[in-house]
């Protein structure tokens, strides 16, 4: 193929061709079918050309790209991402929550969840009359909140009331525990007069000889009175305990009724209780023990 | 990396700089990805139809077939709706990379070609350049070199093509 058929070509291509120039063209395609083939062939080396071009670019544009299939699929990076918001949400909640008991090694405690079981699975069902009557032993349930005397109220023996009671109550369960009626400041009464005399009058001395050096400093006074003072809670126990527990400065005890007529008195590493006319005797211990009533009441000399 | 304006790169295209078509793909391909995922394309043939969208712009603003004066971003975007809604199946993507066997062994006949011949027959055939322009893009002295220049690398081009062509028909 000649220079000159194969830019008439190109312009008959590119619609370049017009008037008479374009006709006898059409007539020769029209005669002539190797020329039609020439044309055919030329305007797929033309095709040829420009897709291998496009291609090229395609190919470029895609390697800048560089775009490559994510390996873990989209979705399960949607749940894993789900799963880790709501386990550090669990977390959050067990450690700054409302309900946070403070156990720092228990972040992933799913109380919450367990509280919900532990109340269904805590209700009483409620028991009709007849199934109630029918029962031999009741139970004794303490029925009063507000006052203490409910605690110390001896145990009744069974009868019709009580358990009429008890069914009234059956739905309100309260579990009682130990509860503090009052507490004081209680000074032992001393019993040896003569020798804790002579210490009173060494305090006075001391006391003097400090004024007279210092007198307008105002320093707090060392109150020795206050020391010997002791803090005498007086408690009930719902299963009426009666005992004490005495430590240092401090005198616990159970079972006592009427505490504006406790009084106590010491003497040489000794202490007694006087309650309801009669003496008991109080040993420091640890723990709780029985009131035992004293047998040097004879002695004991005010 | 720099912005350039419309007019900055009709110009860069213009001038046969294919760079330009990178700075193109960094700005708008994570856009145009999930245009067309929410058009429903899957995820790994986004690269593809992206890639032959902007190449069509290219080619459309080489011949200056589009305005400089256009918004190019929503030009960009609604190309790649149109060209998805009309073009796109994974299977008619697969069916495009596999073309006719004929056109195949011309387009490998053409790519191993010497890279000058290769870009003066682009020169002429894609971009449609006169050879005054192609002379004047590749640094010839005059034209007339320009011409003989193509006449030979098309020359070349036909006769391996016809080889290649006549040895399919044998076997």
């Amino acid at each position: 193929m000649s220079i000159e058929e194969k830019q008439l070509i190109d312009r008959y291509l590119q619609n370049k061709l017009t008037g008479f120039e374009l006709k006898s063209f059409h007539d020769r395609m029209e005669t002539d079918s190797n020329f039609r083939k020439k044309i055919s062939f030329h305007n797929l080396l033309i095709e040829c050309i420009q897709e291998s071009e496009n291609k090229r670019l395609n190919s470029s544009i895609q390697n800048y790209i560089g775009y490559k299939k994510p390996s873990v699929p989209f979705a399960l990076k949607l749940i894993v991402t789900f799963f880790i918001v709501t386990l550090s949400g669990i977390v959050l909640w067990n450690y700054l929550g409302p309900s946070s008991t403070g156990n720092k090694h228990n972040y992933l405690s799913l109380d919450f969840l367990k509280k919900k079981k532990g109340i269904e699975s805590t209700q009483v069902p409620v028991e009709s009359k007849e199934e109630s009557e029918k029962r031999s032993n009741p139970i004794k349930i303490a029925l009063s909140k507000d006052t203490a005397n409910a605690f110390v109220e001896e145990y009744e023996n069974p009868t019709t009331d009580s358990n009429n009671l008890y069914i009234e109550n059956v739905e309100d369960i309260v579990v009682k525990k130990d509860q503090m009626l009052v507490s004081i400041y209680l000074k032992p009464i001393a019993m040896e007069i003569d020798s804790l005399g002579k210490k009173d009058t060494n305090i006075a001395v001391t006391k003097t000889v400090s004024d007279m050096l210092n007198p307008s400093a105002d320093l707090p006074e060392d109150n020795v009175s206050k020391t010997e003072n002791y803090l005498v809670e007086f408690w009930v126990s719902p299963v009426n305990y009666t005992g004490y527990k005495l430590s240092e400065n401090r005198l616990i005890l159970f079972g006592i009724e009427e505490p504006d007529a406790v009084e106590l008195y010491s003497g040489k590493n000794k202490m007694w209780m006087k309650y309801d006319h009669k003496f008991y005797y109080l040993e420091r211990n640890d723990q709780f023990v029985s009131l035992r009533l004293s047998s040097d009441i004879p002695i004991l000399k005010r | 990396m720099a912005r350039y304006t419309n007019q900055q790169i009709f110009d860069f295209i213009h001038n046969g700089d294919e760079s330009v078509l990178f700075y193109l793909s960094e700005t708008y391909f994570q856009t145009g990805r999930r245009l067309l995922r929410r058009s429903g394309c899957r995820d790994s043939d986004t690269p593809v139809v992206f890639s032959r969208v902007l190449t069509q712009i290219y080619r459309e603003i080489q011949q200056n077939k589009i305005s400089p004066n256009i918004d190019l971003e929503k030009f960009i975007f609604n190309s790649l709706k149109d060209y998805f809604s009309t073009n796109y199946t994974s299977h008619s993507l697969e069916n495009d990379q596999k073309s006719s066997t004929t056109k195949e062994d011309m387009i490998a006949c053409f790519s191993i070609m010497d890279e000058n011949s290769r870009k003066i027959l682009a020169l002429r055939y894609v971009e449609n350049l006169s050879f005054e322009e192609i002379a004047a893009r590749l640094n010839f002295s005059n034209p007339f070199i320009a011409e003989h220049e193509f006449n030979k690398a098309f020359n070349q081009f036909e006769n391996i093509s016809r080889a290649r062509l006549m040895l399919q028909e044998e076997s």
